[in-house]
């Protein structure tokens, strides 16, 4: 019961208060939809945008958001960001939306095919350091995935 | 066969050097036409055989030298110019 009233008065409470109030009514939340709304308000989402299915997960993102009566106010009233993760890489790339410019480091020694399609599939760029050889069929995969070789001098 | 492709690996050290043509000439149809010590530990193998076959067998070949030894170069030639194995060990015999 008491929890309900809360929740009712809640969006209005943080609408009005700054940080004082939150800490004030936060505690008797589910602690899920305070994490949540830590994360959507202070820096907003990561989303990708790579293919259709990935669009389509964004929606349905939005209209879960839209059923809670919270999120849709403040989907409304442009308090909840999204920020674009850009990847270079395929659909694979979707599940590391956090580092948009991932980079493969190799200090010496062989770069392997193997190791071209592994960046590839991370959707990273790879970087060599003066020890490290880039086999010519490393080459030629780096060149037909796309994947950008960086050597440092 | 048909030798329209040379491969060299370089390593420091025989060790290595012996262990990448052995994976070489293991891993594709490939022939090693020469070994030359350069000096300061430098060794150098050189295989001849088709442009895929080469490729496949440098690939094996960098990756078991890098992992026993100090790989220094590995680069395929596809098509080489005839006068090159005038001047240089570069054809099978």
């Amino acid at each position: 019961m008491v929890r309900e009233v809360l929740r009712d008065a809640l969006p209005t409470v943080l609408a009005a208060a700054s940080g004082a109030g939150a800490s004030v009514g936060e505690p008797t939340l589910p602690s899920g939809d305070q994490t949540r709304r830590t994360e959507v308000s202070r820096d907003g989402e990561w989303v990708v945008l790579d293919s259709d299915e990935d669009l389509r997960a964004f929606v349905a993102r939005l209209v879960q958001l839209f059923d809670n009566p919270r999120h849709r106010q403040d989907l409304r009233h442009g308090r909840m960001r999204f920020r674009l993760a850009r990847s270079a890489g395929g659909p694979a790339s979707a599940d590391a939306p956090a580092a948009p410019d991932p980079v493969v480091r190799i200090e010496r020694g062989a770069v392997t095919e193997k190791q071209v399609r592994d960046a590839s599939r991370a959707g990273a760029r790879l970087v060599l350091g003066r020890a490290a050889v880039l086999t010519p069929l490393a080459r030629d995969r780096a060149r037909a995935l796309g994947v950008h070789v960086e050597k440092e001098r | 066969m048909s030798n329209n492709a040379i491969g060299m690996i370089e390593t420091k050290g025989y060790v290595a050097a012996l262990a990448a043509a052995d994976a070489m000439v293991k891993a594709a149809n490939v022939t090693i036409v020469g070994r030359d010590e350069v000096g300061e530990g430098f060794v150098a193998v050189t295989i001849v055989g088709d442009v895929g076959a080469v490729k496949a067998a440098t690939e094996a070949g960098a990756e078991t030298a890098s992992s026993i030894g100090e790989l220094v170069s590995v680069h395929v030639i596809p098509r080489p110019h005839a006068e090159l194995s005038k001047h240089f060990k570069v054809a099978a015999e």
